[in-house]
C-alpha cells in the first residue's frame, strides 16, 4: 500500500489534469467562430507506475498533450478546391466588370410604341442601328440640314461608343494585370510566413508531434490563402514541416517552401508568373492569378478583337459606299480601323456631308450606305466579319455573355463543392457547442469527484494526525 | 454526423443568401418586366433580342421614310391636280376663243386670262416641299421652270432646268419608292406651259387656226397631267401599303421581343411568393435552432 499521502498526491494530479481539460474545452468554446481553428482535445495518460509489494501501482493521471482533430487528406482537397473556386471568382469579377464596360443592357421600353423591350440608350447596338437609320433618313431627305446634323451626331456617338467600350475593356485588362501583380506580392509574403511557421512548428513539436496546435492552425490558414492565389501541393514531413510545391508548365513540381526556407520567390512580367532564378514558369491551373489571366486573355480579348473587326469592316464598307470613286472625301478616317481608333474623317460636318453624287436631291450615296445595314459580309470573301453588322455584334455580345454565364455556373458548382468539403472538415475539426458543453460537464464532474476524494483523504489524515497528537500528550 | 456549431450558422446564412438572391432576381424581373437584362443572364436570348431590336429600329426608320415619301407624293399630286383644274379652265377659254364668236377685245381679254393661268402654272411647277422643288427631278435646289421674259414683261418661253433623275427612298429591306414625278412628266409640264404661251399669243393675234392647234395640243398635255396624277396616286397607295407593312412588322417584332425577353409575370409572382415563404421558413426555423443548444438546457435546468 502506497499510503494515503501518495493517494493525496495522485488526486491532486488528477485535479490538475481535469483543469487542463476544462481549460482546453473553454478555449474550444472561445474559438467557436474562428474558421481557422481546429477542435482541440486533451490526451490523458498515466503519470507513471511504481512497484509495491502488492504489485504495480499507478501513481496518477496526467494530461500528456493537447492535440487537434485534423484530416490532412481533406485539407489537401480543400486547398485544391479553394484554388478552383478562387479562379472562377476572379474570372467572374473581371468578366462582370467587362460586361459593365460593354454597357449592353436591356431596359423596359418607354419610348418605342410597338416594341415592348429596347436596348439601352448607351449600348453600341443601338448606336450602330441609329447610325444606319440616319443614313436611311438622309436617303429620304437628302437636302434636309436637320437630317444631316442628326447623321453626323449619330456617327459621332457611334465612334465614341466604340472608343469608350474599347477603353473600358482595356481598363479591365489592365486591372487584371494589377490584380496579378498584387497577388504575386501576397503569395511571396505568404510563402515567407509558411517557411517561418515550419521552423517554429519543428522546434515546438520536438518530442511531441502534432502538439503545436495554434501554429498549425496559422499555417493551414496561410496555405489556404496561398491556394486561393496559385495551385499548391502540400506534403507533411515527419518533423511537422510542410513541403509546399506548385506544378510547372509540364506538371512537374516546383518546390516553393522546404523546411524553414523559401526556395524561390515568385515574380510576374509579360503575362507570365515565374519562380526563382533562373526563372521557371508556373503551370497555373487554378487560383486567382490563373483566373485573372484567363479572363483577360480569353473572353475579354475575344470581345475586343470582335469589336476591332466590326469597327474595321464598318470603316472600310462605309467609306467604300460613301466615297465610291476613292477620290472624294471619306466618311470615317481610313487610318482608324479598330474600336479604339475609329473616328470620323477630319472635316466631316453637316455641311460637307454628301447624300449623292449628282444634283442636290440625289440620294445614291445615302442609299448605298443605308443598304449596308442589310449587307451580309463574309470573312471567306475577304471581309473582316461574318454576317450583317448587327448580327455580328449580337453574336459577339452573345458569345461574351455565354462565357460569363459559364463561369458563373461553374463557380456556383465549385462553391458548393468547397462548402461541402468545408462542412465535412467542420464535422471532424469544427467546434461543436453540444460536445463542448457535454465535455465541460464531464470534466467538471470528474474534478468535483477528485476534489471530494481529496477532502475525504484530507479528513482521514487530519483525524489520524489529531489522534496521534492526543495520545502522545 | 457531428455538426460543428459554426456550420449550423454558416448553412443558415448560406440558405438565406441563396433565397435573397433569387428574391432579388425575381423582383428585378417583375420591376423591369424583362426576364433578363444582361448578356450573361441569357446569352442566346440577348443575341436574338439585339437582332430583333435592330430590325425593329430599322422598320421604324422605314416607316418614317415612307411617311416622308408619302408627304412628297401627296404634295406632287396636289400640284398636278391643281394644274389639271387649271387646264380645264384653259380649255373652256380656248373653246370660247376658237368658236369665232368673240371680237378682238374679248380675245385680248382671254389672252390676259391665259397669261395669268400661265403665271399660275409656272408657280405651281416651281412649288416647293420642305425647301425642295417638287418637279425638278433630283435638281431640287433650283427652280425647274425658267421663264424667258420680253421687254414688256411678257413670258415668251418656259424651259425645263431640272433633270430626268428620280430619287428612290428606301422603304423596306428590299424595296424603294420614288415619290417625286418622273422626268417625262416634268418635261410635259414645261411643254404644257409653252402651249399656254402659244394659245395666249394666238388669242392676242386673233389667229383662230393657231387657237385651235394650241387647244388640241393642250388637250393632249392635259391627258399626260391626268396620267401623272394617276401615277402619283398609285405611288401613294403603294407607300401606304409599305407603311402598313412596316407598322405590322414592327408590331410582330415587338411581340417577338416581348416573348423572348419579357417576364412571365404570373410565373415570376408565384416564384417570388415561394421564395418569400421559404425565406420566412428559414428565418423561423433558424430562430428555433439558435435557441436550443445544450447550453440553454443546462443554464435553465442546472441550478
Amino acid at each position: 500500500m502506497s499510503g494515503l499521502f501518495s493517494v493525496l498526491g495522485s488526486t491532486a494530479q488528477a485535479l490538475n489534469a481535469q483543469s487542463v481539460a476544462i481549460g482546453v474545452t473553454s478555449n474550444n468554446i472561445a474559438n467557436l467562430n474562428n474558421p481557422n481553428y481546429a477542435d482541440e482535445y486533451v490526451v490523458f495518460g498515466s503519470a507513471g507506475e511504481v512497484m509495491t509489494p502488492q504489485g504495480e501501482e499507478d501513481v496518477g493521471l496526467q494530461a500528456t498533450s493537447v492535440q487537434q482533430y485534423s484530416d490532412s487528406l481533406l485539407n489537401q482537397q480543400i486547398i485544391t478546391q479553394i484554388g478552383l473556386t478562387s479562379s472562377g471568382s476572379s474570372q467572374q469579377g473581371l468578366l462582370q466588370q467587362a460586361q459593365g464596360g460593354l454597357d449592353e443592357t436591356l431596359t423596359s421600353a418607354t419610348s418605342t410604341s410597338s416594341a415592348s423591350a429596347a436596348a439601352s440608350d448607351s449600348g453600341l447596338g443601338l448606336a450602330m442601328g441609329n447610325f444606319m437609320d440616319a443614313f436611311s433618313a438622309l436617303a429620304a431627305q437628302p437636302t434636309d440640314s436637320g437630317t444631316k446634323e442628326a447623321l453626323v451626331e449619330q456617327a459621332s456617338t457611334l465612334t465614341q461608343s466604340f472608343n469608350s467600350i474599347d477603353a473600358n475593356l482595356a481598363q479591365v485588362q489592365s486591372d487584371a494585370g494589377s490584380q496579378v501583380t498584387s497577388n504575386v506580392a501576397t503569395a511571396n509574403s505568404l510563402l515567407t510566413g509558411i517557411a517561418n511557421l515550419n521552423a517554429q512548428i519543428c522546434s515546438a513539436e520536438a518530442g511531441n508531434p502534432g502538439s503545436a496546435v495554434n501554429l498549425r492552425d496559422s499555417r493551414e490558414s496561410d496555405l489556404e490563402q496561398l491556394a486561393a492565389i496559385i495551385p499548391v501541393n502540400v506534403t507533411e514531413q515527419s518533423n511537422g514541416e510542410d513541403t509546399v510545391t506548385t506544378p510547372d508548365a509540364s506538371g512537374n513540381p516546383i518546390v516553393l517552401v522546404k523546411q524553414g526556407t523559401v526556395q524561390g520567390s515568385l515574380s510576374y512580367s509579360n503575362g507570365i508568373v515565374t519562380e526563382g532564378q533562373p526563372a521557371v514558369a508556373l503551370g497555373l491551373g487554378s487560383g486567382s492569378i490563373e483566373g485573372a489571366i484567363t479572363a483577360s486573355t480569353g473572353p475579354i480579348q475575344t470581345l475586343r478583337s470582335s469589336l476591332d473587326s466590326l469597327a474595321g469592316e464598318l470603316v472600310t464598307a462605309v467609306n467604300a459606299a460613301y466615297n465610291p470613286s476613292g477620290t472624294g472625301s471619306d466618311f470615317f478616317d481610313p487610318s482608324g480601323t479598330t474600336a479604339g481608333t475609329i473616328s470620323l474623317a477630319s472635316g466631316l460636318s453637316a455641311t460637307t456631308l454628301t447624300a449623292g453624287t449628282g444634283a442636290a436631291g440625289d440620294n445614291s450615296i445615302a442609299t448605298a450606305v443605308a443598304a449596308l445595314a442589310n449587307t451580309s459580309f463574309s470573312t471567306g470573301s475577304g471581309d473582316s466579319i461574318d454576317g450583317t453588322f448587327s448580327s455580328y455584334y449580337a453574336d459577339s455580345v452573345g458569345a461574351f455573355g455565354e462565357s460569363l454565364s459559364n463561369v458563373t455556373s461553374t463557380l456556383d458548382d465549385q462553391t458548393n463543392v468547397e462548402t461541402l468539403l468545408k462542412n465535412q472538415r467542420s464535422s471532424i475539426s469544427g467546434v461543436s457547442m453540444e460536445q463542448e458543453m457535454s465535455n465541460l460537464v464531464q470534466f467538471q464532474q470528474a474534478y468535483a469527484a477528485s476534489s471530494e476524494t481529496f477532502n475525504i483523504i484530507n479528513q482521514i489524515l487530519g483525524n489520524e494526525i489529531s489522534s496521534m497528537g492526543s495520545s502522545s500528550s | 454526423m457531428r455538426i460543428a456549431t459554426s456550420t449550423i450558422y454558416s448553412n443558415l446564412v448560406g440558405q438565406m443568401q441563396d433565397l435573397d438572391s433569387s428574391q432579388s432576381t425575381l423582383e428585378t424581373e417583375l420591376s423591369t418586366g424583362l426576364s433578363f437584362t444582361q448578356p450573361s443572364d441569357n446569352p442566346t436570348g440577348m443575341a436574338t433580342v439585339l437582332n430583333l431590336v435592330s430590325q425593329s429600329q430599322e422598320q421604324a426608320q422605314y416607316e418614317a421614310n415612307a411617311t416622308t415619301a408619302l408627304q412628297v407624293s401627296q404634295a406632287a399630286y396636289s400640284g398636278l391636280n391643281q394644274l389639271n383644274t387649271l387646264s380645264n379652265a384653259v380649255d373652256e377659254i380656248a373653246t370660247e376663243g376658237a368658236s369665232g364668236t368673240s371680237n378682238a377685245s374679248q380675245l385680248q381679254g382671254y389672252a390676259t386670262q391665259i397669261d395669268a393661268y400661265l403665271q399660275q402654272a409656272v408657280q405651281l411647277g416651281n412649288s416647293q416641299f420642305e425647301g425642295n422643288y417638287l418637279y425638278a427631278g433630283t435638281a431640287v435646289n433650283q427652280a425647274p421652270f425658267q421663264t424667258t421674259v420680253d421687254a414688256s414683261g411678257q413670258t415668251t418661253a418656259v424651259t425645263y432646268a431640272g433633270n430626268t433623275s428620280q430619287a428612290a427612298i428606301p422603304v423596306s429591306t428590299s424595296s424603294s419608292i420614288s415619290p417625286s414625278t418622273s422626268g417625262t412628266t416634268n418635261q410635259a409640264l414645261a411643254t404644257f406651259m409653252n402651249q399656254l404661251i402659244s394659245l395666249r399669243d394666238a388669242l392676242q393675234n386673233g389667229d383662230s387656226a393657231g387657237i385651235a392647234s394650241a387647244q388640241s395640243d393642250l388637250t393632249s398635255s392635259s391627258e399626260s397631267i391626268i396620267a401623272a396624277a394617276a401615277d402619283s396616286s398609285a405611288v401613294q397607295s403603294a407607300i401606304q401599303s409599305v407603311q402598313s407593312q412596316a407598322t405590322s412588322m414592327q408590331q410582330t417584332l415587338g411581340t417577338t421581343i416581348s416573348g423572348d425577353s419579357g417576364a412571365d409575370v404570373a410565373v415570376a409572382t408565384t416564384q417570388l411568393t415561394e421564395a418569400q415563404t421559404a425565406y420566412q421558413a428559414v428565418l423561423e426555423s433558424s430562430a428555433r435552432i439558435m435557441q436550443t443548444t445544450l447550453l440553454n438546457y443546462l443554464s435553465t435546468t442546472v441550478p
